[in-house]
């Protein structure tokens, strides 16, 4: 390890490190997240939410995981040291993505039905009426997958059914870029560098690749059929992309820009995260009920964990509970 | 008053149909062991334009190698049902050395929407065994939430139970037969 690595990635790689860490799947059919210990691939907990929960945000702060549930119109909030559900947040909408603020303390949930994303005080959602009380922004069709830029400072949303990513200055609540990609963005993630946005644009087959510097789409590479969700590596060099419909997770060489591999995984595969402590790939697969588990060096399924039905874990679902 | 409830589920559902790919898609999974080598079973279930020698209720299926919608070349085909129907699927990609076998639904006269299966080949815990796992994902014909009965997901969960019972039977009797 002689190369230089920057100060605030050390920083993270050894935040990451202390804890251990845990998978959180979201289960459609079964109504539960299941919660797996990645140090022993054992699941060690089950966790009752709403009906049919698919998006998954961690607030590493308050050690709380949020879950969105689509067919109870609702966001269930369940404290991670205890793996118990502490409360759960009535919607008039079918939620899907979701993501936190830098700092925990504002709830981004997408709402794919009306157009827009609603942002909630996380220290008010406990109450009875939480609900109720959010902001909203209005800027694409359909918006899906939420990340975060680096710094905080702004919002990148999947607009699935308008084939761009809008860009929201927190602060403000103000839209402040549209960046045209493939058709139908949906997962989206960070790249571990903090620079990279990897979007997968399910019905072009390809990611593209936005530096969130210029906020310009930098490259579009092609990867499997039917593509849905997306994760990298800590340094952000390879990415990770499941294919739903093609039952495999392409391995992109994000400088060469091109799949260096493709594994074959469980049917329908969605969630996937880096699990960083032992440099392998967690992936939800939908049609089988488990989890697959990828060698990030030798690029091979090594095991499967049984879960609940229908998989999903859409967003980014390792979390260190502390 | 019946009326007035069937015109409000109606007018609920309409926002929720221009939907493409609804968020809660519906799961059928159905298994059936047969008395033959993996690799017979395997033979059989493979031939991607030959549903019509095991399925009982597909009459003919017409195969077709076309590009798709991306302009990559991948086989088509078109089931012709015993009930008048059809159904028209493209192959999916799968890994060579998986005895696996899916399809994406184009289009089709059976109550779903943005349906895709696998139909996987395994060997059983006894020799000269094998199971076939016939697993499908798909939304409601609707495509809505809250949809009119007879496109709902009852609805659409019942004719696949239906299509994969009577076709992972057909295929066992076949196998079988062959002995």
């Amino acid at each position: 390890m002689k190369r230089f690595i920057p100060l605030a990635l050390l920083a993270i790689l050894s935040e990451q490190a202390s804890a251990e860490p845990f998978a959180y799947i979201t289960n459609q059919g079964a109504d539960t997240v299941s919660v797996i210990d990645l140090a022993t691939d054992k699941v060690t907990a089950t966790i009752a939410t709403g009906k049919a929960p698919v998006g998954v945000a961690i607030d590493h702060f308050d050690s709380r995981l949020y879950v969105t549930n689509v067919e109870s119109h609702s966001v269930s909030i369940i404290d991670m040291l205890t793996n118990q559900p502490i409360g759960e947040v009535k919607l008039d909408i079918s939620p899907v993505g979701i993501t936190l603020s830098k700092n925990a303390s504002q709830l981004f949930v997408a709402d794919w039905f009306q157009d827009r994303v609603m942002v909630f005080n996380t220290k008010d959602l406990l109450a009875p009426d939480a609900g109720k009380n959010f902001k909203e922004v209005s800027m694409g069709k359909a918006p899906a997958g939420m990340v975060l830029s680096r710094e905080g400072a702004s919002l990148y949303v999947a607009n699935r059914d308008s084939d761009e990513v809008g860009v929201i200055e927190i602060r403000t609540l103000k839209v402040i870029n549209k960046i045209p990609v493939g058709k139908h963005p949906f997962g989206m993630v960070l790249g571990g560098d903090g620079r990279n946005l990897f979007v997968v644009n399910v019905q072009s087959n390809s990611i593209s690749i936005i530096d969130t510097h210029s906020d310009k789409v930098t490259a579009t590479i092609k990867v499997g059929e039917h593509p849905y969700c997306v994760t990298t590596n800590p340094d952000g060099s390879i990415a990770y992309v499941t294919n739903t419909g093609a039952d495999s997770v392409s391995v992109v060489d994000v400088k060469a820009k091109k799949v260096i591999a493709t594994i074959p995984t469980g049917g329908f595969p969605e969630g996937i995260s880096f699990d960083a402590k032992h440099n392998r790939v967690i992936v939800a697969s939908w049609m089988d009920d488990e989890i697959n588990v990828i060698d990030a060096k030798t690029l091979k399924k090594i095991s499967s964990v049984a879960t609940a039905s229908k998989s999903r874990a859409f967003g980014q679902f390792i979390g260190n509970p502390k | 008053m019946k009326y007035l409830r069937w015109l409000m589920m109606m007018f609920s559902a309409m926002p929720l149909l221009a939907i493409a790919c609804g968020p809660s898609p519906q799961k059928v999974s159905k298994e059936i062991t047969i008395h033959a080598e993996p690799a017979t079973v395997w033979a059989m279930v493979r031939d991607f334009g030959a549903m019509q020698k095991w399925h009982p209720d597909v009459l003919v299926s017409k195969l077709e190698n076309k590009p798709d919608t991306e302009g990559k070349a991948a086989n088509f085909r078109t089931l012709t049902l015993k009930n008048g129907g059809s159904i028209t699927e493209k192959q999916r990609e799968t890994q060579a050395e998986e005895m696996k076998l899916g399809v994406v639904m184009i289009e089709g006269d059976i109550a779903v929407s943005s349906y895709s299966d696998a139909i996987s080949v395994k060997p059983s815990q006894v020799a000269g065994e094998t199971v076939v796992t016939w697993v499908g994902r798909f939304n409601n014909k609707a495509n809505a939430m809250q949809a009119p009965a007879g496109q709902d997901n009852a609805a659409a969960i019942a004719a696949v139970s239906a299509h994969y019972g009577a076709g992972l039977q057909g295929l066992k009797q076949v196998l079988e037969m062959a002995h």
